[in-house]
């Protein structure tokens, strides 16, 4: 078992991997209002999520920042939302990172599959904007129980 | 001879005398041996009479024992000997026959096609050789009988008349008859059967007969095919196959050999089915026949059913996507503009806020024009992408439900429909008391299906009988069913406002309500009841007249779970 440890939320950085840029603005604004000043970096697609999770293609030689925080959309061009948690989970330097998977659909085969995948929070992106920032708040919570492995 | 010459001639004399004695003892030994012969002879004359009257008695006899009926003619035709067999044969005692001619014992027409060739015959002295003839016996009735004679001389060589037999053939022309009537009967069976029909050696494999039929479907003359085996009837790639059916069928496991590829003789191939049973010909040779049948066209239609089946599995398919896809994407974009709408929303309160301060600055003009933006055309903009985005959302939400719907895992159980319908009716308490509604619960049966798909079918049609009720009419529901083989139907009646005739197509579709728009409802209910009765084997059927009442009838298949329901995951993101 690898050193867990309670990390200092403000340390953690999000990886927002969202390829429609009004839901990223919307999430984004959303985690500001609920207070989450944590450092965001947005991706429009599977494969620019992974590069930056492993280092890889455009991002290579990059400094990884760490700890992450992965909130996946599921529907995206290149390699979409299953893929990306499926490399993720396949690979030892991933395994660990905390993906929130959030998605338009609440059905339950899809929720089904990415809780297979080893998601560990699938939140529905609502219509209604309050609730989509209430879905939003709630990752702040979660982010502030999560255990962050050590190094991830 | 002399006496007087006694004493000299004594010796003479007794000479002579020993001679004669000499002699008659010769003569005496040639007596005895003569007569010994003549005893001989006639001892043999008497044994050759004893066995010629055995001989003529034994020949008597069997002239009178063979089944035969033999007979003398004297030169002018008329019987001068009959044996008693003809009375076996045509009821006449001998002396009734003796003194007739044969052609008195024929039918006329008889004796006259007959009469010249016998005098022919005869003017030839030529023997007769199994003449076919029909003469009638005493009762009546007909005989065919077989004449064969031959003629007799006097010493001189005058023709004395014919000596001849005469055999009962009637039963053997009857079997001959029978048996060329069933041989003309199979002949016309195999010969006009729309089936091949194909004997082949189960041995050696080669053919023995080959019916038209066949020979059409192979395309090679009957001759052609009876230098042929199994092994060329058949392309080369299926032989294996083929002989180890023909095998089966040789063993009598098994009867049927469908679907084998059969070669033309242009190369073209065709598929039959073939029934084959062993079967043993004149010869005992054991043989195999087949009975061809070209399925060729039944298997290109099975094909291409099967083509379309899959077809329609596929576009099936890409519709239940399409229809989940299509209400998941349109999602997003909704998301966005509720999103910003409230961005929007929070912005404008800044700007009025700053409005406020702004104000004293502005002239009238200005302050009106700025105010009726922020305050009223802005707000009224927002309201209706809001209301807008609110009811897209609605559609798309039905659309998945419905998508979902065909999708579903079903549980089937056995469901008592009573309780269904009590808890409906439960459910709908007030609305039923407050309008006074009469509702009869008849006979219901047990059905297999999913509980919570009934319970959504039944509450969805029982919803809609209170809701839509006559106003100022008593109300009456009547719900009854029963199980009928294959099928359990159950019925919801009502006496309400009843249903257009040109409305009923908006009854199962989507987003349509029919009638009066007096109750709220996105017009999705029976839509949704529909699609889970087909996931039942079944449908629903309505009924209506408009002012009368409405009739909605549940069919559900007793065992939907063998109606190959599929709701395989799809992939969706």
């Amino acid at each position: 078992m690898p050193q867990l440890q309670q990390a200092d939320k403000r340390e953690v950085t999000i990886l927002l991997a969202e390829d429609d840029p009004g839901h990223a603005t919307l999430i984004e604004k959303s985690l500001r209002r609920a207070h989450i000043s944590n450092r965001l970096i947005t991706v429009q697609d599977g494969q620019a999520a992974l590069d930056y999770l492993f280092r890889e293609g455009t991002r290579a030689g990059e400094e990884r920042l760490r700890p992450t925080l992965v909130l996946l959309d599921l529907n995206m061009p290149v390699l979409d939302g299953y893929q990306v948690l499926e490399r993720m989970k396949a690979d030892e330097r991933t395994r660990r990172i905390p993906v929130v998977v959030l998605t338009t659909t609440d059905d339950p085969r899809e929720v089904d599959r990415c809780y297979g995948l080893g998601c560990n929070v699938y939140v529905t992106k609502p219509v209604d904007y309050e609730r989509f920032s209430e879905a939003v708040r709630k990752l702040g919570l979660f982010l502030s129980i999560v255990a962050f492995p050590d190094g991830s | 001879m002399a006496v007087d010459t006694v004493p000299e001639n004594v010796s003479a004399l007794k000479a002579e005398v020993a001679v004669l004695n000499e002699l008659l003892a010769v003569q005496e030994r040639v007596v005895i041996e003569q007569s010994a012969k003549l005893e001989h002879t006639l001892q043999e004359l008497r044994e050759a009479k004893d066995a010629a009257n055995a001989s003529e008695d034994w020949l008597r006899r069997l002239v009178e024992t063979v089944n035969d009926w033999v007979w003398e003619v004297n030169c002018s035709g008329v019987y001068t000997y009959v044996s008693p067999r003809v009375r076996d044969i045509l009821g006449y005692k001998p002396e009734e026959v003796v003194g007739r001619t044969p052609f008195d014992l024929m039918p006329q027409e008889e004796a006259k096609r007959l009469a010249p060739v016998v005098e022919e015959l005869i003017a030839a002295k030529k023997p007769m050789l199994s003449i076919e003839n029909t003469c009638a016996h005493k009762d009546g009735h007909l005989v065919v009988l077989e004449t064969s004679g031959l003629a007799f001389f006097a010493p001189d060589g005058t023709l004395m008349g014919y000596r001849g037999v005469d055999r009962d053939i009637t039963a053997r022309k009857q079997v001959e008859k029978a048996l060329r009537g069933s041989q003309e009967r199979y002949r016309v069976i195999s010969e006009g059967s729309p089936h091949g029909i194909l004997i082949a050696d189960s041995e050696t494999r080669q053919f023995a007969y080959a019916n038209p039929c066949m020979c059409r479907l192979l395309g090679y003359t009957e001759k052609e095919l009876l230098q042929l085996g199994v092994a060329d009837i058949h392309p080369q790639d299926s032989l294996g196959h083929v002989a180890s059916e023909f095998e089966s069928q040789v063993r009598g496991e098994k009867a049927l050999a469908a679907e084998l590829p059969c070669l033309r003789k242009d190369g073209t191939v065709f598929y039959a089915d073939v029934t084959a049973g062993p079967i043993i010909l004149y010869g005992g040779q054991e043989c195999i026949v087949g009975f061809f049948a070209d399925v060729t066209e039944r298997k290109r239609a099975q094909e291409k059913l099967k083509r379309y089946a899959d077809d329609l599995e596929r576009a099936n398919e890409e519709v239940k996507q399409f229809a989940f896809i299509v209400s998941h994407d349109l999602r997003g974009p909704l998301i966005n503009l509720r999103g910003f709408t409230f961005e929007l929303r929070s912005e404008c309160a800044t700007l009025d806020s700053l409005l406020t301060a702004a104000l004293p600055h502005l002239d009238e003009e200005q302050q009106r024009e700025a105010t009726a933006a922020l305050r009223q055309g802005i707000p009224q903009a927002l309201e209706f992408i809001e209301a807008s985005v609110a009811r897209m959302d609605d559609f798309i939400n039905a659309v998945l439900k419905l998508s979902r719907l065909g999708r579903n895992d079903l549980h089937f159980e056995r469901v008592n429909l009573h309780d269904v319908v009590q808890s409906a009716l439960d459910g709908l308490a007030h609305q039923i008391e407050e309008r006074q509604v009469r509702v009869t619960v008849g006979r219901l049966p047990e059905v297999v299906g999913d509980r919570t798909a009934m319970e959504q079918i039944v509450g969805n049609i029982l919803t809609n009988a209170v809701n839509y009720l006559e106003p100022g009419r008593p109300g009456e529901i009547e719900v009854a069913g029963e199980q009928q083989g294959a099928e359990t139907t159950f019925f919801v009646r009502d006496n309400g406002r009843g249903i257009a005739e040109s409305d009923m197509p908006k009854v199962f579709a989507l987003f349509r309500r029919a009638g009066k728009q007096d109750v709220k409802g996105e017009g999705m209910g029976l839509v949704y009841a529909q699609a889970l009765a087909y996931r039942h084997g079944g449908y629903i059927r309505c009924d209506s007249e408009l002012g009368v009442g409405t009739t909605f009838t549940v069919v559900v298949s007793s065992h939907p779970e063998e109606q190959g329901d599929s709701n395989a995951p799809t992939a969706a993101g």
